[in-house]
């Protein structure tokens, strides 16, 4: 009995010194036994101004079919949010383009090039500035960690973007921008944003439970999805999303400094 | 020099081995069977690790009364596909849900689970091939772990199998209950 009990002993040390000798070896070299991530590649072979093309091509598109606000009041008091968060964003401010565009649909998006539309849906149903702030500090996240492109390429692949750049035919343009605006990024994405906003909303002296706040009120909305269909969502769920914010470390000499955006005077001007 | 004692604890808890020339061919070839006959549901059904259990699980139980011998590899084969067959669904699994509801799980752990599954699955492929011609030729053969377990099942006294090769003894006397 002693010997069956070793040798199974065996068999599970062997096998699972297999997966844990990996996963320690990929921690200490992480370029060891690598077995190519060709999809991070992908996307890499778009140049930056390819990007930008591309980037302003969805704008025009977006611009024809939307109103796009353009209001001096609007422009500047949204400029001390986005300057507040750009700030310690790690980002480059000429590189990020906003535009708040006429839409009740509580939603902003990420469009290549650094472009990031925010709905005035999204502005009318955020109870305060910092909230906002904390969904524009996840679309940062998105521009910072190049989820658009790595998504484009996923679901429309290269060859296709690269086409569409040179002229391509209205199909596949069509085709790239149900790819965009469906904001379906994949759950790694999304949480990968998440974590970028919240550490984002520390360093800008913003509570990071604002974040958790808005995912709150959008459950009171009654927006969110029953929670047995969760591990089917590729967003990961609010309510995870509100622990992961609340549970959020902050240095012990935090001190929030609020944020100045007359949100009310803006939807008044919209 | 000491003697042997004739009655030893290995002789009194465990039925004896057949040896190679007490075993006949067609129970020689069924007890090889047993090995290879998962080859064949393996190829049937390559990425669905279920084919080769169901199969093993119907030759264990049409099989295992024909002699100790058979008994033995058809149970040995048995047990030692279960590990790996699990393995490998718990590899589809993650494929479906990496590929198929595209979760973002392709991680280190993955990498490290994929390679432990291919080993597993080489390992238990190369070894089954020896046991096949070790049964062939009427020998025992033990796997790791799988030898001993399936040798207490088929040789230990206290199992009351009957098998169609060997007398059933006739006990008309019976010690006092």
């Amino acid at each position: 009995m002693e010997k069956i009990i070793r040798d199974l002993l065996i068999l599970v040390l062997v096998f699972g010194g297999i997966v844990a000798g990996f996963v320690l070896l990929r921690q200490q070299f992480p370029d060891a036994l690598s077995f190519g991530d060709e999809e991070e590649e992908e996307w890499s072979i778009l140049s930056e101004e390819q990007e930008e093309v591309l980037g302003d091509f969805f704008m025009d598109e977006l611009i024809d079919q939307n109103v796009i606000v353009s209001d001096s009041f609007v422009d500047s008091t949204m400029e001390i949010l986005y300057t507040r968060l750009l700030e310690h964003s790690r980002l480059d401010r000429a590189d990020i383009s906003f535009h708040v565009v006429k839409d009740d649909a509580i939603n902003a998006i990420t469009l290549p090039g650094g472009n990031i539309v925010i709905f005035t849906g999204l502005i009318e149903f955020c109870d305060e500035p910092e909230q906002l702030a904390g969904v524009v500090a996840h679309e940062l996240g998105h521009v910072y960690h190049n989820h658009v492109m790595e998504k484009l390429a996923r679901e429309v692949g290269v060859t296709l973007i690269l086409a569409a750049l040179t002229g391509g035919d209205p199909g596949l343009i069509q085709q790239l921008s149900a790819s965009l605006l469906s904001n379906v990024f994949s759950r790694g994405q999304e949480t990968e944003a998440d974590v970028y906003a919240l550490d984002l909303l520390r360093d800008s002296n913003i509570h990071p439970w604002v974040l958790g706040e808005f995912f709150e009120s959008l459950n009171e909305e009654d927006m969110s999805f029953d929670e047995s269909l969760e591990w089917l969502m590729t967003h990961p769920h609010n309510e995870k999303r509100i622990a992961m914010s609340e549970r959020y470390e902050l240095p012990r000499d935090f001190e929030a400094e609020p944020l100045d955006v007359p949100l009310d005077e803006i939807m008044e001007r919209i | 020099m000491m003697e042997e004692p004739l009655i030893n604890d290995e002789t009194l808890k465990y039925h004896p081995l057949p040896q190679p020339d007490e075993i006949s061919d067609r129970e020689k070839e069924d007890a090889m069977g047993a090995y290879l006959m998962m080859f064949a549901a393996v190829a049937v059904a390559l990425p669905l690790p279920v084919i080769n259990l169901l199969a093993a699980i119907i030759y264990y139980f049409v099989n295992r009364r024909k002699s100790r011998f058979i008994h033995f590899h058809s149970l040995q084969s048995l047990l030692s596909q279960l590990p790996t067959t699990f393995m490998s669904w718990g590899l589809l699994i993650w494929f479906v849900r990496i590929w198929i509801l595209d979760l973002n799980e392709h991680n280190d752990y993955f990498t490290g689970y994929l390679i432990a599954t291919v080993a597993a699955n080489i390992i238990y492929f190369t070894f089954s091939i020896v046991a096949a011609v070790k049964a062939r030729k009427g020998r025992m053969y033990y796997l790791i772990f799988f030898g001993r377990v399936s040798y207490e099942i088929v040789f230990a006294k206290k199992r009351g199998f009957t098998y169609q090769n060997e007398p059933v003894e006739q006990m008309e006397n019976k010690p006092p209950r």
